[in-house]
């Protein structure tokens, strides 16, 4: 394995990681109003 | 005479309004009330609804619905008169200036009880659907919410803190048209302004439908809540000849009026000042009685005052605002009166006091309540507004709507508008940029490759970049103009106004299959994204309307489908794409009627609820905004492909490239995914798509369906094209469009009709596309196709 291998490496966990990041905040953004604002603990 | 028995341009005075329950009370909060003009402006294409005009604005409602009102002809005197709120002499700005919501004014400057220092000022925006709320809450927050012309876009609460006031949170809710919810949307409005109690309210009025519009400022008011009426559009209403004396009415209503145009960001700066004054200050709507006492008798005074009286105690452990209470408790609404926890004499009582009330007032109850309203409305109309004779606006969405929803037009319009819009999106405009994207992709993956091979990179890293990354994520990229053309022209046909006449002229149609015309908004939604189309479902007042336009929603082709039918008629049917295209979207449909008539007979039995809808003038699309709508969904698109579809593409590649002892195979039917899927490979094989990859790549759809191709690219490196039949890549077609929504949309689902419904939608979706693309399989196969 050469330094350019591990250069690659390093970049695609990188990658990963901020895809992983994406799907969770993604996730996240999408709980929405559920109209019942009385009980809604999202607020 | 009922109002169903009128002729086209015939302008008649409502007499009586019959029916019962929330949809009675819908009536007479749009202004159906006895004593008002009404005139019949056309009936749609296939001769119901109706679209009728009174109070300056255009209403839709069925003829069965018609039927149900009571009309009298206008009286010989009353033709040819000036309408009552159009008396006003031109006396602008004669009036003095109260100064309600001003330092200086309305009490001593620096003085007064302000709330204690760093309170949050908790802002509420409460209008009518369609007058202009979200484009108000972009203007005073700086964000970029979608807005539209038809009532209803908004169906949800959103916040955000006031533009250089951080110290101010405002919320932007669904349209109402009263304090009486009909449909779910207005719940959410409702009970943010009753039990979040928000320091200060904005309410919206649109001033060239003001008298409506003001039907909701009434009942504010009586919610004893600082509050600011933004009197909007503005500018549309003086380049007409109209006007208001802003003076006059801030001195009758007794808050803060101010003059705005939120479209023009004109007053919002004097709005912003207002409202944060009233609500640090709480200063509240100047006590005053609305129902006259000499009013026709007095007998709403009298009875709002004996059922207020009664009712106080209980108002106030329940925490509601006094006159809402009482005005509520005589109309009838039954959440308000349980709330109110009434014991059985004071029910009787009021019973008593509403009783005397109607037969003095020789109305019901409700229709007495609403007729003082705008009694009162008409009062501070002939004092402070000067109408404009009609406006330009009107006046042009007249001539357009002559051919738009035309008796013999409507329909083949809206078909050439649809076939135009597919036609420009698929073979024109978004094949143009999706080939120019496609080629620096290819180009790019090339230049990679060739430089890792160069380098001699390791053979699991060069798999993982070239194999995982750029097949995966690249594949997809080439998609992205023509989704955000697609939603280019949704949104033009949103903006103009066009979609709220669809409803119209669509409304016998959807009625025979159990729906009502307000299904086609969300319908049209679908074919961009199912999961805002399900959303969109909460402006309908029906549970049943509701519950079904969901279920149906998943067989208009969503955008996220159109790279699975592009890649295919790119490597089957290049010759006779369109048709596939259309064929498809069609076939959707068509499949969505047939669903649609056996949950009518099945799941939903009963008649679609009446379908009163507003018709909004024809307005030119916002550039800002449409942009703004190409650059979320661009966005969106871009977000899913680096997150959603980079990991299942990577997590398909390793488990396609690695056996199980972690060995990297040279043939994929060797790998761990090829182990895992061969057992459900059967299911797929009586449809000629019996290939374990084929599953994999619809299994790895459900988390996105643009996924789909990269799927299908990874797995059959690049060569998918040629392992199918073309009766297979039909069949694949159907399957694709027919089966599960994504977990987005079924997650949005979950959210509106539970676990069970949502569960129950990915079991009968995939049951049906299996069942499809089988009769189109033998089908083919009957016409000899393998």
């Amino acid at each position: 394995m050469n330094v350019l291998d591990i250069i690659l490496i390093v970049v695609i966990a990188a990658v990963i990681a901020g895809a992983v990041f994406l799907s969770v905040r993604r996730k996240k953004k999408g709980s929405s109003c559920c109209g019942d604002c009385a009980k809604c603990k999202k607020r | 005479m009922t109002l169903r028995d009128i002729e086209t341009g015939q302008t008649v005075i409502i007499d009586k309004v019959g029916g019962s329950g929330a949809l009675r009370q819908h009536f007479l909060d749009m202004g159906v009330i006895p004593g008002a003009e009404i005139t019949l402006e056309k009936l749609a294409p296939m001769g119901d609804p109706m679209e009728l005009r009174l109070h300056g604005y255009e209403l839709t409602l069925r003829l069965a619905d018609a039927e149900q009102i009571e009309v009298s002809p206008l009286p010989d005197k009353v033709k040819g008169e000036v309408k009552r709120s159009s008396t006003i002499s031109d006396s602008r700005h004669s009036s003095e200036h109260p100064g309600l919501g001003e330092g200086g004014k309305f009490h001593p400057k620096g003085s007064g009880d302000p709330l204690p220092k760093g309170t949050t000022l908790r802002l509420a925006l409460v209008g009518n659907q369609n007058s202009g709320k979200t484009t108000l809450f972009n203007r005073l927050t700086g964000s970029k919410q979608h807005v539209g012309n038809f009532p209803g876009v908004t169906v949800d609460r959103k916040d955000g803190a006031v533009k250089g006031h951080p110290e101010a949170v405002i919320t932007d809710l669904p349209g109402i048209y009263s304090m009486s919810p009909y449909s779910s949307e207005e719940i959410v409005s409702r009970s943010f302004v009753l039990d979040e109690k928000p320091h200060a309210i904005i309410n919206i009025v649109d001033v060239t439908n003001i008298e409506r519009n003001l039907y909701l400022t009434v009942q504010l008011l009586e919610m004893d809540i600082p509050m600011v009426v933004a009197l909007n559009m503005m500018d549309e209403l003086t380049a007409n000849g109209g006007s208001i004396d802003v003076n006059e009415m801030e001195l009758m209503l007794g808050v803060p009026v101010v003059p705005i145009s939120a479209a023009k960001d004109q007053g919002i700066e004097e709005l912003v000042q207002h409202v944060l004054h009233v609500a640090r200050y709480q200063e509240r709507p100047v006590k005053q009685d609305l129902c006259g006492r000499t009013e026709k008798g007095g007998a709403v005074h009298r009875c709002l005052h004996s059922i207020a009286h009664l009712i106080e105690d209980h108002a106030e452990s329940a925490g509601l605002p006094l006159r809402f209470a009482a005005s509520k408790v005589a109309e009838g609404d039954a959440l308000i009166t349980e709330q109110l926890g009434l014991e059985q004499n004071e029910l009787e009582t009021v019973e008593h006091i509403a009783a005397q009330l109607e037969k003095e007032r020789g109305l019901d109850r409700s229709a007495a309540i609403a007729e003082m309203r705008f009694s009162f409305i008409f009062r501070v109309c002939s004092a402070s507004v000067k109408k404009p004779a009609e406006s330009r606006e009107h006046i042009r969405s007249k001539r357009i709507d002559r051919i738009l929803t035309g008796k013999y037009t409507a329909i083949p319009v809206f078909i050439l508008i649809m076939g135009a819009v597919s036609f420009l999106t698929f073979n024109v405009i978004g094949k143009f940029f999706q080939d120019l994207i496609e080629m620096g992709v290819g180009w790019l993956t090339e230049l990679t490759d060739a430089a890792l091979t160069a380098s001699n990179v390791n053979e699991v890293i060069h798999g993982i970049i070239i194999g995982g990354l750029f097949e995966g994520v690249g594949s997809v990229l080439s998609f992205l103009p023509i989704i955000v053309i697609l939603f280019f022209f949704l949104s033009l046909l949103e903006d103009s106004g066009y979609i709220a006449r669809v409803a119209f002229f669509m409304d016998k149609l959807l009625r025979r299959i159990g729906l009502s015309g307000r299904s086609i908004v969300p319908m049209l939604i679908g074919f961009g994204c199912s999961v805002p189309a399900v959303m969109a479902t909460r402006t309908m007042p029906s549970e049943r309307d509701r519950k079904m336009t969901i279920l149906l929603t998943p067989f208009m082709s969503c955008s996220a489908k159109m790279p699975i039918y592009a890649f295919f008629v790119d490597a089957f049917f290049p010759d006779i794409g369109w048709l596939i295209y259309i064929g498809l979207y069609a076939l959707g449909v068509v499949i969505g009627i047939i669903a649609a008539c056996i949950y009518k007979g099945t799941l939903f039995k009963g008649e679609a609820v009446p379908f009163v809808m507003e018709l909004p003038n024809y307005r030119i699309p916002g550039v800002r905004n449409t942009l703004m709508l190409m650059w979320d969904k661009a966005k969106d698109f871009l977000q899913r492909a680096f997150s959603v579809i980079l990991i299942a593409s990577l997590a398909v590649w390793f488990l396609s490239s690695f056996d199980l002892s972690m060995k990297l195979v040279d043939d994929t039917e060797n790998s761990i995914l090829a182990a895992a899927a061969g057992f459900l490979a059967p299911v797929m094989a009586p449809l000629g798509l019996g290939d374990w990859r084929i599953l994999v790549s619809l299994v790895c759809g459900f988390m996105a369906k643009e996924s789909v191709v990269s799927m299908l690219e990874i797995l059959y490196a690049g060569d998918a094209a040629t392992a199918m039949t073309t009766l297979a890549a039909l069949s694949f077609l159907v399957f694709s469009l027919l089966y599960t929504p994504c977990v987005a949309a079924i997650a949005a689902v979950k959210r509106e009709l539970g676990g069970k419904w949502a569960a129950g939608v990915v079991f009968w979706q995939c049951l049906v596309a299996w069942l499809a693309a089988f009769i189109v399989r033998l089908v083919g196969m009957l016409f000899g196709g393998v």
